[in-house]
């Protein structure tokens, strides 16, 4: 029969427990209960486990030796998985040295996953493999807390599934940055680290979730401004530590291209450009959640050259959505070169810039006025052109289902619309994702996440946050 | 009670837990700019050597600076969060008073770190290890002559030498006695628990 330990069978458990940990001390506080198997008026086997904030651990299970291969194991984790789901317990964790091929391939039996190594666990050195299993009523759905900081807005967000978004906080600090005249790094970190915890909060009142509903934890750990990212690594850290949830790094871009799974499904091989203040990638996706970029900027992204050429024309910051605007009013009259126009997928927008820099002094010096319109007209036309040329000879030469833009840029009303033109006339699919979802957000973390949990890309604590780091993983 | 102890404002990154008579674990890490990779690692190993759980901790004790800018806020974070999530009593620890607190038997202790451009973060505190001079970030003469003003004996404590007459002392943190200080303090809500830089950014400066 399975029971409760009762004093008289510490010492018991204690010869049985040094089968698995030659040290094993009989261990007991708040959270932890033992079961023990008893046959013929002897243990023959127990369970330890504890159940902390509706989260169930298993410690250790262990069978005397004549006993083993008939089922007592089986039974106590079955009656123990039965009591935590009774006590309203989402998911079960455990740890099992990373050697322990035959104790792996029991809990696989019940259902457990690994997510994670604890390196150097045991006191031999060697490392724990964290297995979860989940048992709550929201099981069959995978919610994803995920965290972006890479710039100057701070956001947290919970996502269903990888395509609903169960709540999002953006917390946007460029009112703070705009007597700058672009983002200053310390402040923007200084500001990160004010609003994490109010962000968590309100979160978590908005959409009545609590932590024990979360599957895992996504966190974007670059590319961007490092102190910065350390500050939603940090938390995100800290949170999967404390709740014993997997950590999922997502690079910034992929959580960019994800952005359009909120709004469609992905068709392979698909064709993602990339376009923001920080990038300016062409990537092909031949299957989920593989990258190889085929393109890039060899100098300024495209956000970058916009804020540039705002900046001297006194337009403001951000450039890129007063430029847009102006566009929209003015006609294309000056003179300006086409950016690199060759036969590879990658472009260069630092000669434009200048160009247009040079225009302006040059205008200014002989005292006539520029025509801002027209100026911005030009400038963007020239900029979408290229754009537009060398992503649809991708399409073609790559014979790609669906086009997705993606990144601030994408929130572009001239690039979007020649875009879809040439697409439409090409017959290929173009997503786009709502304006909300282009710029710097992190419910596109959230959809990323929920894939490369599929993918069982999760990592340690020992996660860092980095300015530059590539995403291919298609080569 | 048991409390949980944080610093990573230096380049010596300091974790301990603590009951109420002893340091049941602690861990410290010299590790220049890489405080992000080691911190959490490091708290998990001290909560595993002690057995305790995240739960069991009553009051989380967080040096939020002086010191890096960027190392503040990763100590800081972890605080903030833990406290939220968890529900915990937090409370703010100045280095300069926790590298005062790890010596005794003066009457005057100044804590110097350099912050560069012949300034210090510093801060000036009685035997009772209460500020005579707020810390605040100073020019090195300045701070010499409020030393000069001192009768008694004094004790300079940091990483930058700033006195002709005195040797400073190389910064130590007695994390026991630090924790025997602030335990009973009243604590802040976690929201409240702010970095302490010192000093505006160079951008603010230059507005």
């Amino acid at each position: 029969m399975i029971r409760y330990y009762r004093e008289k069978d510490i010492s018991e458990i204690e010869l049985i427990g040094k089968l698995i940990k030659p040290q094993y001390t009989f261990f007991i506080n708040n959270y932890t209960k033992y079961l023990v198997y008893e046959l013929h008026d002897h243990i023959v086997g127990f369970i330890s486990y504890s159940i902390i904030q509706e989260q169930g651990e298993i410690i250790d299970i262990a069978v005397k030796k004549e006993y083993q291969n008939q089922m007592i194991g089986t039974q106590l984790l079955e009656v123990v998985i039965r009591n935590m789901k009774t006590s309203g317990c989402n998911n079960i964790t455990l740890e099992v040295k990373i050697n322990n091929y035959q104790g792996i391939s029991f809990y696989e039996k019940f259902g457990f996953i690994q997510v994670a190594t604890r390196k150097k666990y045991y006191p031999d050195g060697k490392d724990a493999l964290l297995m979860i299993k989940n048992i709550g009523d929201k099981m069959n759905n995978i919610y994803i807390l995920a965290i972006e900081t890479s710039c100057d807005e701070t956001s947290i967000s919970i996502v269903k599934n990888g395509n609903e978004d169960m709540g999002t906080i953006i917390l946007s600090q460029i009112d703070i940055h705009k007597q700058f005249g672009g983002v200053v790094p310390e402040i923007a970190s200084r500001n990160h680290i004010e609003s994490i915890t109010f962000i968590l909060n309100e979160l978590f009142n908005q959409t009545h979730l609590k932590m024990k509903d979360i599957t895992a934890i996504a966190v974007t750990y670059g590319p961007g401004l490092i102190g910065s990212l350390l500050i939603g690594v940090q938390t995100a850290k800290t949170l999967s530590f404390l709740y014993q949830k997997p950590l999922i790094p997502i690079h910034h871009i992929i959580g960019h291209i994800y952005a359009n799974r909120l709004v469609s499904e992905f068709k392979f091989p698909l064709l993602a450009l990339v376009v923001s203040g920080g990038h300016n990638d062409l990537i092909l996706m031949k299957k989920e959640y593989c990258f190889k970029k085929i393109g890039g900027t060899l100098d300024d992204a495209v956000g970058e050259a916009y804020d540039k050429v705002a900046r001297v024309l006194d337009l403001g910051y951000p450039g890129g959505p007063i430029i847009d605007q102006l566009a929209k009013e003015g006609n294309p009259t000056y003179n300006l070169p086409l950016p690199l126009d060759d036969d590879s997928y990658n472009f260069s927008f630092s000669g434009l810039k200048s160009a247009v820099i040079n225009l302006i002094h040059n205008e200014r010096q002989r005292g006539s006025e520029i025509n801002k319109k027209d100026l911005a007209c030009t400038f963007q036309t020239q900029v979408v052109n290229i754009l537009v040329k060398k992503t649809m000879r991708a399409v073609k030469e790559l014979k790609v289902k669906q086009l997705l833009l993606a990144g601030g840029v994408a929130a572009n009303q001239g690039l979007r619309q020649a875009l879809k033109d040439n697409c439409d006339k090409e017959g290929i699919i173009l997503i786009i994702p709502p304006i909300k979802y282009c710029t710097d957000n992190a419910t596109m973390i959230g959809a990323a996440g929920y894939y490369a949990y599929r993918k069982k890309i999760i990592t340690d604590l020992s996660l860092n946050a980095y300015a530059t780091i590539p995403y291919d993983n298609d080569n | 009670m048991n409390y949980f102890f944080i610093d990573t404002t230096n380049e010596i990154l300091s974790l301990a837990i603590a009951n109420d008579n002893h340091i049941l674990a602690s861990n410290s890490y010299y590790a220049v700019g890489e405080h992000s990779r080691y911190a959490m690692i490091g708290i998990e190993e001290i909560f595993n050597k002690t057995k305790l759980n995240p739960q069991d901790i009553d009051k989380l004790i967080v040096v939020n600076g002086p010191g890096s800018w960027t190392g503040i806020r990763i100590g800081v974070t972890i605080g903030k969060v833990y406290a939220w999530a968890l529900n915990k009593e937090i409370i703010s620890v100045s280095s300069l008073h926790a590298y005062a607190l790890s010596f005794s038997n003066y009457d005057y202790y100044i804590v110097a770190i350099n912050a560069r451009r012949n300034h210090v973060y510093a801060g000036i505190y009685d035997k009772n290890y209460n500020n005579v001079l707020d810390d605040c970030y100073i020019n090195i003469n300045e701070l010499n002559k409020k030393i000069d003003q001192l009768d008694g004996s004094i004790i300079i404590i940091g990483n930058i030498k700033i006195n002709e007459k005195y040797k400073t002392v190389p910064v130590k943190l007695d994390i026991k006695a630090v924790i025997n200080y602030y335990k009973n303090k009243s604590s802040n809500n976690y929201e409240q628990l702010k970095p302490k830089y010192l000093k505006k950014t160079e951008a603010e400066e230059k507005l």
